[in-house]
């Protein structure tokens, strides 16, 4: 006990030297806890994105190569009745793909094939392609008492390229729609949509049937069975996939390199402060040679000075530790976001919101841009990652005090406790 | 009774360095009365710090036997050489060798945390100690910094005695003092010894100081010139 608290004073031998250690340790320790805390910050939100998503079953016309894929096989529409009475259910979207003509006044680059027309189950949220969520910003949304009637939610791009506005009329395969409401999303691609309700989208485009359904299932248990249940009851004439299988690899994939980023971070910063205790302790132990030799002459054992020296060093980490906590509580959040923005993958800088809630995401490659808009759904959806300080994180970093000053004293202090006290003494 | 606290039996040290070796030490042979004090004299570089250092366990010798108190010393490896220092053994330096950031109290109280003596047991005897080496009470939470020479040399005095040794070992304990503090320090270990049955070894290069020994030992170039006893007046040869 006595060899710790002598340990415990020492650290304030030298009180200059102390501080300077310390603020470097401080610095090492709320680097290293902003990389850990980003990196479980974004595995909690990739665990809630997999509660959201992971209950998405998505049915299409088998051997359709993603939604945008144009197929001659289409699903019949009375399956969404079929479906919606299945047991673990939640709720059925039907989605209808069509194009309309292009467009005169477009940018260079801006292509009017894009411009897609959506039939969606009215009262629904809008999501683009079963993906990025897009925004009513003036107007309305498509309501249930839409169902049947030419009503248009337009994407703000082509409200603007075709001075649009509420009220007016667009034109869709030569019939006259009504714009009830008007949807703003960054995502160029997801402004050059509109939105109708999927049962005129099936009449005016002459479908007779659906381009997907996505069905949402109760919970995660649900999935499996539903899943079973769909391949058992439409067999081959559709692909089931549930997105919860493929989601994991995706998101870490796309995530790996903001991971890999904030690992090397946190083993760096590790290393550092690690050299820091090391080299600290390493000058005490020469500087107090003397001293060892005279506690082992008046009756030190080995264990004595290996358990003075090693607790210095372990209460110098562990202050460090201590006061990076508090640098953390300060400057971490504002640290956290700069290593995000450095590291994020690469994405548009305005994104569709919500990504994720309900929709599956759309297969890289499955369209032109298809990857890009993943990683953007991706990035937009992980978000930016807050960092707090938590009770788990504090913890974490008290431990890492004491197995880092233990690591780094180790050495030193088994120097100290192996010194020659004969030798030493005699240096003057 | 003529009980013999420290026998040395040709003992030989060498030291090895820079591929030269050494002999500071060369069969010395000689015998310490138990509660005598001893003085060590003799020229700068003749062996008086090795041998003192031998004695108390902190080195091994190269060959030749080392009895302390019933102890094999010779024999002892380093663990039970510190176990040995422990209980039989107080240092006294030249340069005080204090510990700078500990109270006098605290560094007397040092040999008795290492016995594992409780704290209250500690500071008692510790107390007791500091008195009997003569500082003042209110000096004892002072740090080895706000004391003078001649104060330090006295707490350092008390650590040696604190933990009761067989003997106590001073290398040159005065050299840093004035003549006048000196010989009160020197008559502190002789009264140890007398009051206190403890052995004491003093090495100085203070012939006056000597004087003050029960006997003196003469070191030159590593061998024993002279035993002096003070009560006998007379001077044998033992080399
Ligand atoms: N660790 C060592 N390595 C090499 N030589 C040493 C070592 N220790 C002592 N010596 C040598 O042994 C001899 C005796 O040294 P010692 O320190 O015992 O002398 P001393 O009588 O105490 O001298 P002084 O009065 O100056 O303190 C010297 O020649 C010294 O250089
Ligand atoms: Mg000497």
């Amino acid at each position: 006990m006595r060899n710790l608290y002598r340990g415990l004073r020492n650290v304030w031998r030298n009180r200059s030297r102390t501080v300077i250690v310390l603020g470097i340790l401080s610095l090492a320790a709320c680097l290293g806890l902003v990389m850990l805390a980003v990196e479980e910050g974004i595995g909690s939100q990739v665990r809630r994105l997999e509660q959201q998503v992971g209950t998405i079953i998505e049915v299409r016309p088998a051997g359709a190569y993603g939604m945008m894929a144009v197929t001659d096989t289409l699903l019949p529409p009375s399956m969404v009745e079929e479906i919606a009475a299945m047991d673990g259910v939640a709720q059925v979207s039907p989605y209808v793909v069509g194009r309309m003509s292009p467009l005169t006044g477009l940018r260079p680059g801006e292509r009017g094939g894009r411009r897609l027309v959506f039939g969606v189950a009215p009262g629904g949220e809008l999501t683009v392609m079963g993906g990025g969520q897009v925004e009513v910003t003036a107007g309305r949304n498509l309501e249930p008492e839409d169902a049947g009637r030419a009503v248009a939610v337009i994407g703000s791009r082509i409200a603007e390229l075709e001075e649009l506005d509420l009220g007016d009329e667009i034109l869709i395969e030569n019939r006259p729609f009504s714009v009830v409401g008007i949807h703003e999303s960054g995502l160029r691609l997801a402004a050059m949509t509109v939105f109708i309700p999927y049962d005129v989208a099936l009449d005016v485009f002459g479908l007779d049937g659906l381009s997907q359904i996505y069905v949402r299932a109760d919970s995660i248990g649900y999935v499996d069975p539903l899943r079973e249940a769909l391949i058992a009851r439409y067999g081959d004439t559709v692909d089931v996939i549930a997105q919860k299988d493929n989601l994991m690899a995706r998101l870490e994939d796309s995530l790996a390199s903001l991971t890999s980023a904030s690992r090397l971070g946190l083993v760096l910063s590790l290393l550092a402060a690690g050299v820091v205790v090391f080299g600290t302790m390493f000058l005490v132990v020469r500087e107090r040679a003397r001293e060892i030799g005279i506690l082992k002459a008046i009756g030190a054992g080995r264990r004595d000075i290996l358990l003075q020296f090693g607790s210095e060093a372990v209460f110098l980490s562990l202050l460090g530790a201590i006061v990076g906590l508090g640098l953390f509580a300060v400057m971490g959040p504002a640290l956290a976001s700069t290593v995000q923005q450095v590291t994020a993958v690469q994405a548009p800088t305005a994104l569709p919101r919500g990504i994720g809630e309900f929709g599956a995401l759309p297969r890289p490659g499955a369209v032109p841009g298809g990857t890009q808009i993943f990683r953007a759904g991706m990035a937009m959806a992980i978000g930016t990652v807050e960092v707090t300080l938590t009770w788990a994180l504090a913890a974490r970093a008290i431990l890492g005090g004491v197995a880092l000053g233990l690591a780094g004293g180790l050495f030193p202090s088994l120097m100290a406790a192996r010194l020659k006290p004969a030798e030493v003494i005699r240096r003057d | 009774m003529t009980d013999k606290v420290i026998t040395a039996d040709r003992l030989t040290k060498s030291f090895r360095f820079a591929g030269q070796t050494v002999q500071a030490l060369r069969e010395v042979s000689f015998h310490v009365d138990r509660g005598s004090l001893t003085a060590i004299v003799g020229p700068s570089g003749s062996g008086k710090t090795t041998l003192v250092n031998l004695i108390g366990g902190l080195d091994n010798p190269t060959s030749g036997e080392l009895w302390v108190d019933g102890v094999p010393v010779h024999e002892l490896p380093e663990s039970r050489l510190t176990d040995f220092r422990r209980r039989k053994v107080g240092f006294v330096f030249q340069f005080y060798n204090l510990i700078p950031n500990l109270s006098a109290i605290e560094n007397v109280a040092l040999p008795l945390e290492f016995q594992g003596v409780p704290r209250t047991r500690r500071e008692e005897r510790a107390a007791e100690c500091l008195a009997m080496a003569g500082l003042p009470a209110e000096r004892y939470r002072h740090p080895p910094g706000r004391l003078s020479g001649g104060e330090q040399q006295r707490v350092a005095v008390a650590r040696a005695l604190v933990h009761g040794p067989a003997i106590v070992l001073a290398d040159e304990p005065t050299g840093n003092l004035d003549s006048a503090m000196s010989a009160t320090i020197m008559d502190l270990l002789r009264a140890l010894a007398r009051d206190h049955g403890t052995t004491v070894v003093v090495v100085t290069h203070d012939h006056q100081l000597a004087r003050r020994a029960d006997r003196t030992l003469n070191i030159e170039d590593g061998k024993v010139r002279g035993v002096h006893e003070r009560r006998t007046e007379g001077s044998t040869d033992c080399g």
